[in-house]
Order: C-alpha cells, then sequence, then structure tokens
C-alpha cells in the first residue's frame, strides 16, 4: 500500500510528455548544458538543431539517463527520471546516431532480448516484428543472421526496430537517417510523422536542417549548452523555408555576444 | 614514397604509439621482460646444456634441433603478424585505395617491417642461445660473425613461409568463422592439445630437475639417430653448420637457395594481397536461428542469456573463455600432478622433508592462481559490453538488477567448472576429499572477489584491464604466501596440520570477500550511474 502511495505521488498525469527544468549538465570544470528548460507536449514531433558539440547530443542523453546531469528535472510521461528511473524509462525508446546493438546476437534474437526487458506480450511479438521488418524494408531472413555480419545501415535498421517493438509513447531519436538509404529514410519519416498522429511523441535531434523543417511541429536551436530559440513550425509554416537563415543567424549573433 | 610508408609502420607499432616519457616507459618496460625472458631461457639452456654435456656430440645437435624449433616458432610468431598487420587492417584497404600509392610500395614497405620484427626475434632466440653455445665451447670470434650473418638469410626464409602460409591458414579460419560450432570444437581440441604439449615439456623439466640418470635416453645408438636427425633439420642445421665453420661454403649454399626458394614460393603472396585489397570478400552467411522459435521472455531469463552470449563470444580465440574454461579441470589436474611429483621424487623431496605441509600451500597456490587468470576473460562482463552499456542504462530495469546479473552469471559458470577441477584433483588423488571441499570453498571466494573487483574498476577506471591483469596474478599469491606465513612460520618446527593452513587461507579470504561485497552493494549502483558509456 504504502509503494502503491509513494508511486501516485510522484506521478503527474499531464499532457507534457518530456518536461526538462533548469537542466545543468558538465564534463569536469566544462559546463556543456547551461540551464535548458522545455516542454514537449504529447502528440508533437520536436526537433533539436545545432552545430557539433551544441549540446543536442547531451541533452538528449540526459533526458533518457544515459548521462548523470548535475542540477535539474525531468519528467518523462510524468514519471521524475531521478527517482523513478524505471517507470519514467520504460516509455521510451531511443535510437542513437551510431546503431548499438550486441553483435554477437541474431536481428531476432537482439529484438526479443528487447521485447523482453520491456515485457511486450508473447501473441504481440511477432506480429508487431514482422509489421516493423516490412515497414524498414529488412528481411526475416537477415534477421536470423549475427548482427555483426550486418552493414551499418542493416544495423541502424534492427534498432530502429528494436527501439519501436514496445510501442514506447515517447520515441526520441539522434541523426536517425545517418547510413539509411533513401528509400528507408523517407519510410522512416512516414512512420514518425504516423507515430505523432497516434498520440506519440517524437524529440529528434539532427544536422539536417531541411530534415527538421520538413517534419517537426517545433524546432529549437541549442548553442553552447542553451536553447537559444524555438520554433513553433506547425502554427507558422512560413518559418519552414527559413529555418536555415534563421538557424546561422542566431548562432552568429550567440557567437559575437560572447 | 617507399620511406614514408615505412615510417608509418613504425609509427603504427605497439610500442612506439604512446609519446614522450609514456613511450620511454613503454619500451624500457618491454625491454626489461624481453631480458628476463632471455635470461630465464639461458638458465634453462644451461642446466640442460650441463646435463647433456657428457655424451659426446649432443650439445651440438641439441644446439640444431633449437635453432630448427627457433624457425618454427619464428614463422609462427610471423604468420601472426602477417595477419595482423597485413589483413587486419580494416580501414586500410579505403586508405590505399583512395590514394595514388602503389600497392608494391606498401606491401615491399609492411615486409620490411616485419623483417625487421623477425630480426628482433632472432635477438631474443638464435643469438643468446648460439652465443652462449660459443662462449661454453670457446667458439673462435668468426663463430658470433657467421651467425649474426646467418641469421639474416633466417630471417628472410621465415618471413616469406609466412607470407605465403597465411593464405591457406587465412582462407580456412574464414570459412571456419562461418561454422561457430565446428570452430568452437577446434578451438577446444587445440587448447586440448595445448595443454598435452605443455604436460609433455613439463614432464620434460621435471626429468631433469629429478636428476634421472639419462644413460638409458643418450644411448650410443640414440645418439647417433638423434645426431642424424638434427643434421638435416634445414635450415636450423644450416646456419649452426656455416657458423661453425663445418662446410660453411656448402651450408652457405644452403641458406641462400633456400631463401631463392623461399622468395620464389612466396611471389603469390603478393598478388593475394592485391586481391585482398581489391575485392571485398562476399561469404556465404548462416542462419543461426529459426524464426517461429522466437518470443520474448521474462526480464530474468532475458538478461542471464545476455550475459551467457557475452561471457561465451569467441573474441580470443583459442584462449577465449569457453575453451579455457572447458579444459580448466585437466589443464590445473595436468600442473598439480607434476609439482606434486616434482617434490616427491628427486632431488627436491629435502623441501618436503623440512615442510611436509608444502604441498598444500604450493597446489592451492598454483589452482587459485590459474583458476584467477582462466576465469578473468569473464570477470570483464562489463568491459564487453563496449557501447552497449548506453542500452543498459536506458533500459527500465534497475541498475542493481543489472550489476546482479552481470556478477552471478559469468560467477556460477566459473564455480561449476571450478568445482569439477576440484573433483578431478580429488579422484584423481592429488588432494584429499576434505581438502576437495576447502579448496573449493576457497576458490569459491577468491572467484567472488576477483569478479566484485573487476566490475568496481571497470566502473571506475580506464585501465581496468590492465589493472585486472596485475590483481589477477598477484592477489592469489598474495592470499596463499600471507596464509602460509600465519600458518607454517610461528610452528615451522612442529607439525602443523595443512587444515590450519586452509582456515587462515579461507578466513583471509571471506574477511576480503565480504568487505568487497558490502563495498559492491553500498557502491556499484552509483558507479553504474555516473559511469558514461565505452571507457576503452
Amino acid at each position: 500500500m504504502k509503494l502503491q502511495f509513494t508511486t501516485t505521488y510522484l506521478y503527474k498525469p499531464t499532457n507534457i510528455a518530456i518536461h526538462i527544468e533548469n537542466l545543468y549538465k558538465s564534463y569536469g570544470k566544462n559546463l556543456v548544458i547551461k540551464g535548458i528548460s522545455l516542454d514537449i507536449f504529447k502528440g508533437e514531433l520536436y526537433g533539436f538543431i545545432g552545430q557539433n558539440g551544441a549540446g543536442k547530443s547531451t541533452t538528449i542523453e540526459s533526458i533518457i539517463g544515459i548521462k548523470p546531469y548535475d542540477k535539474g528535472e525531468i519528467l518523462l510521461d510524468g514519471w521524475p527520471l531521478k527517482k523513478k528511473p524505471n517507470q519514467a524509462k520504460a516509455s521510451v525508446g531511443y535510437v542513437s546516431s551510431e546503431p548499438i546493438a550486441y553483435e554477437d546476437m541474431t536481428g531476432i534474437n537482439y529484438v526479443a532480448f528487447i521485447a523482453s526487458i520491456y515485457k511486450v506480450p508473447k501473441d504481440e511479438f511477432n506480429s508487431r516484428f514482422e509489421y516493423l521488418c516490412k515497414r524498414f524494408s529488412l528481411k526475416i531472413d537477415d534477421t536470423l543472421k549475427l548482427i555483426k555480419e550486418y552493414s551499418h545501415g542493416m544495423k541502424q535498421k534492427i534498432c530502429l526496430i528494436a527501439s519501436l517493438i514496445y510501442n514506447p509513447k515517447i520515441w526520441i531519436l539522434d541523426e536517425p537517417t545517418v547510413g539509411l538509404d533513401v528509400f528507408t529514410s523517407e519510410e522512416l519519416i512516414s512512420y514518425m510523422q504516423e507515430y505523432v498522429k497516434n498520440g506519440n511523441t517524437i524529440l529528434v535531434a539532427s544536422h539536417n536542417i531541411e530534415l527538421i523543417s520538413r517534419i517537426c511541429d517545433k524546432v529549437s536551436i541549442i548553442h553552447n549548452g542553451t536553447i537559444l530559440k524555438t520554433f513553433d513550425l506547425k502554427s507558422h509554416p512560413e518559418y519552414k523555408s527559413k529555418l536555415k537563415n534563421y538557424f546561422l543567424s542566431t548562432c552568429k549573433e550567440d557567437n559575437n555576444a560572447n | 614514397m617507399l620511406i614514408n610508408l615505412l615510417k608509418r609502420e613504425f609509427s603504427s607499432s605497439y610500442l612506439l604509439q604512446t609519446k614522450g616519457i609514456h613511450k620511454l616507459a613503454r619500451l624500457a618496460i618491454n625491454l626489461a621482460w624481453y631480458a628476463i625472458l632471455i635470461a630465464f631461457e639461458l638458465g634453462i639452456y644451461i642446466l640442460f646444456y650441463n646435463k647433456v654435456n657428457v655424451y659426446t656430440n649432443v650439445n651440438k645437435a641439441v644446439i640444431s634441433l633449437l635453432f630448427f624449433a627457433f624457425c618454427i616458432a619464428e614463422i609462427i610468431f610471423l604468420t601472426n603478424k602477417v595477419q595482423k598487420d597485413i589483413y587486419n587492417l580494416k580501414n586500410e584497404r579505403i586508405i590505399i585505395l583512395s590514394h595514388p600509392i602503389s600497392v608494391l610500395k606498401v606491401y615491399l614497405s609492411k615486409c620490411i617491417y616485419l623483417y625487421f620484427l623477425a630480426l628482433i626475434f632472432n635477438l631474443g632466440t638464435f643469438i643468446p642461445i648460439g652465443f652462449c653455445f660459443a662462449i661454453l665451447n670457446k667458439l673462435t670470434f668468426s663463430f658470433y660473425i657467421l651467425l649474426l650473418i646467418g641469421c639474416l638469410f633466417i630471417s628472410l626464409i621465415c618471413l616469406f613461409i609466412s607470407l605465403i602460409i597465411t593464405i591457406p591458414i587465412r582462407e580456412v579460419f574464414i570459412q571456419l568463422k562461418r561454422q561457430p560450432y565446428f570452430l568452437f570444437i577446434i578451438v577446444i581440441g587445440l587448447t586440448f592439445g595445448l595443454a598435452y604439449i605443455y604436460s609433455y615439456i613439463l614432464d620434460g623439466f621435471i626429468l631433469l630437475v629429478r636428476n634421472a640418470n639419462l644413460d638409458s635416453i643418450f644411448s650410443i645408438n640414440n645418439v647417433n639417430i638423434f645426431v642424424n636427425i638434427t643434421n638435416n633439420l634445414y635450415p636450423g642445421s644450416n646456419l649452426f653448420f656455416f657458423a661453425s665453420l663445418n662446410n660453411s661454403g656448402v651450408h652457405f649454399g644452403y641458406l641462400l637457395l633456400i631463401s631463392i626458394l623461399a622468395f620464389l614460393i612466396s611471389i603469390p603472396s603478393y598478388f593475394y594481397y592485391q586481391h585482398f585489397l581489391l575485392n571485398s570478400y562476399n561469404y556465404p552467411t548462416i542462419i543461426y536461428s529459426k524464426y517461429a522459435n522466437k518470443k520474448p521472455t521474462s526480464i530474468r531469463l532475458a538478461l542471464i542469456k545476455k550475459e551467457l552470449t557475452l561471457s561465451f563470444s569467441n573474441q580470443d580465440g583459442v584462449f577465449s573463455y569457453s575453451s579455457l574454461i572447458s579444459v580448466q579441470p585437466f589443464l590445473i589436474y595436468l600442473i598439480v600432478s607434476s609439482i606434486n611429483a616434482i617434490f616427491s621424487t628427486g632431488d627436491l623431496t629435502f623441501i618436503q622433508s623440512l615442510f611436509p605441509n608444502i604441498y598444500a600451500s604450493i597446489d592451492t597456490i598454483i589452482i587459485l592462481l590459474f583458476v584467477a587468470v582462466i576465469n578473468s576473460t569473464s570477470a570483464i562482463s562489463l568491459s564487453k559490453e563496449k557501447n552497449n552499456v548506453i542500452k543498459l542504462k536506458t533500459f527500465p530495469v534497475s541498475f542493481k538488477r543489472q550489476i546482479r546479473y552481470k556478477l552471478f552469471v559469468p560467477y556460477v559458470i566459473s564455480a561449476i567448472s571450478f568445482f569439477i577441477t576440484c573433483l578431478v584433483l580429488y579422484l584423481n588423488n592429488e588432494i584429499k576429499l576434505s581438502a576437495m571441499f576447502i579448496i573449493f570453498a576457497i576458490g569459491l571466494l577468491e572467484l567472488l572477489i576477483l569478479n566484485i573487483t573487476s566490475i568496481i574498476f571497470d566502473l571506475k577506471t580506464k585501465k581496468s584491464n590492465f589493472i585486472m591483469s596485475l590483481i589477477n596474478f598477484i592477489l592469489p599469491i598474495v592470499f596463499v604466501l600471507v596464509s602460509a606465513l600465519i600458518t607454517f612460520l610461528p610452528g615451522i618446527d612442529d607439525e602443523v596440520s595443512d587444515y590450519y593452513f586452509y582456515l587462515s587461507l579461507a578466513g583471509l579470504e571471506l574477511l576480503t570477500a565480504i568487505i568487497s561485497f558490502i563495498y559492491f552493494t553500498l557502491n556499484a549502483e552509483k558507479l553504474f550511474i555516473k559511469y558514461e558509456g565505452d571507457n576503452k
């Protein structure tokens, strides 16, 4: 009873999928995230753009619990990451920029392993797996081979499938189209758009401003560890074509100011 | 161009990769190891020399045999280097093909670098043993000079042979890698084979230490056969005869002829290299599992399966955890039985009469040392995760639970193998029944301490592999020595039961295990949260 009470107390039912408040993160003496605050609502496709080393990946890795942050609060689907990490992480799927998987496992064994960790019902596994393989053009026969024998693109595909096998409410992707062919990239984009239509949330970080402006509802420019500007592309689609110019001028202004 | 390519080969050498003081330190450490190795080699040779010097011509035959053995060892060493330095450089293909670099010059630079390594190999084998032989036999200065000249040819011959035999070995291994179960059987077979060879060498060593009468071995008839065989062990025998001015001209001709022949035979290796650079291999892959059988399992089973996959992933070839753990009972039995034989017969029996319980500490130190070293590859399960540590941190499974499986799955496998080891030792009368249970308990504690230490070091330091290698060697020795001192020294004149020794060892290990377990329980989760991915 006590545990239930505590859990209920910590859970904040909300329409915000990702809540970040005053986030600070440093590597030794080097402060790389300087007080980022952000709310991403359920059903939103949110983008991060920024230069190399701006803090995009570090922010994402802090959100999903890979990198411990110094200060601030992160709520995922209403669950506080620090106090209730398992509940918070249960609703998140993550795809890193470099495909990461157990290379001595076969593709299907790896996805089954991830499905076991996220308690996917046995009777749902095969249909979901087959559907995702079809969507991302990965042959079932190829999933029976060891991942270490895969090409970079195939590895990226199996990581995408593994991150979606448990239907996470929040899907976080870091440079998702790197290594994918044009057809699979287009399929991924269309899948992302369908995914948010079903009430799920996506956070995507990329250097590819064309991609971000094309698919995202909101975009934040991250520069030197802070959010410089956020654009609501859904309400103001006219920003889409000028996003690159805005990005360049905003970053230059900030560099000059510093 | 060739000079630049050569510079590149040498600068990518392991010894020269670091800078400044680190480079000097690494060179100094390696030189020190090399010197120790040569001193050890010379010590054994002189011991053997004195034993067989009474038999006419045997020492000359022995040096021919040794030179031949060194040739074989050099070919094995170079074949491994050819595989690593010529064919195992993944990005090199892209670098070479995308620049206007002559493939022949690249190949030549690699061969020159390997030839240099071969000469260094000679400095630790042919030259010290040859010089030692010359000093012991008071040979003239010409022997030294001719031996050095001969070694230049020997290195060439070994290099050319290595270049060509790498091709079939490489092709066979590529095919075997596609057949993991067959490869596993071969690896187990090879490990057993190596263990057998080791046992024969050990038996030979025991024979010498026991001071047994060698007259029966070196009878006139046997010596004649031995000398005749060693006279024909090319090119080792040619090197010896050439250096010792025994038909020097003829044997120089042989060395030259063999070098030319080896060179001609090795020419196809250049075309193979060219083919390797230009063609991306596309071997058929194996289907490892049946699709219909795959279902998610419980978290517990999933984590256990993952740990088993990591523990048994065959990253280290013959010396992988799976093969070493399989031969552990056999290997430890061979060593313990040989050590017991040394102390029960021959010159060293006096030690046993002085310290009747010496077996207990020596057997235990050997068992614990081997168990530590054999199991060290499983203890580094966190290092084996590599970048997947990032993935672990995103799982909705507590870090404590994940770390627990990381600790206990390899531990249970090692414990099973260790129990079989103890049982084999008992069934072969090497240890008593009560000692079997005590050693098993002590070994379990040692494995626990090492596994915990390994995970803690993996989480804390980037140099965990080096530190753990040291700990794996030092910890068992320290435990046994301290326990032996506590037990035997106070009662050196009395009959002290070896059970006191086992008891003090168990107590010492239990104390360390409790301390490390408490530290682990309190800190592992915090360290895991702080751990930011691939430390390697």
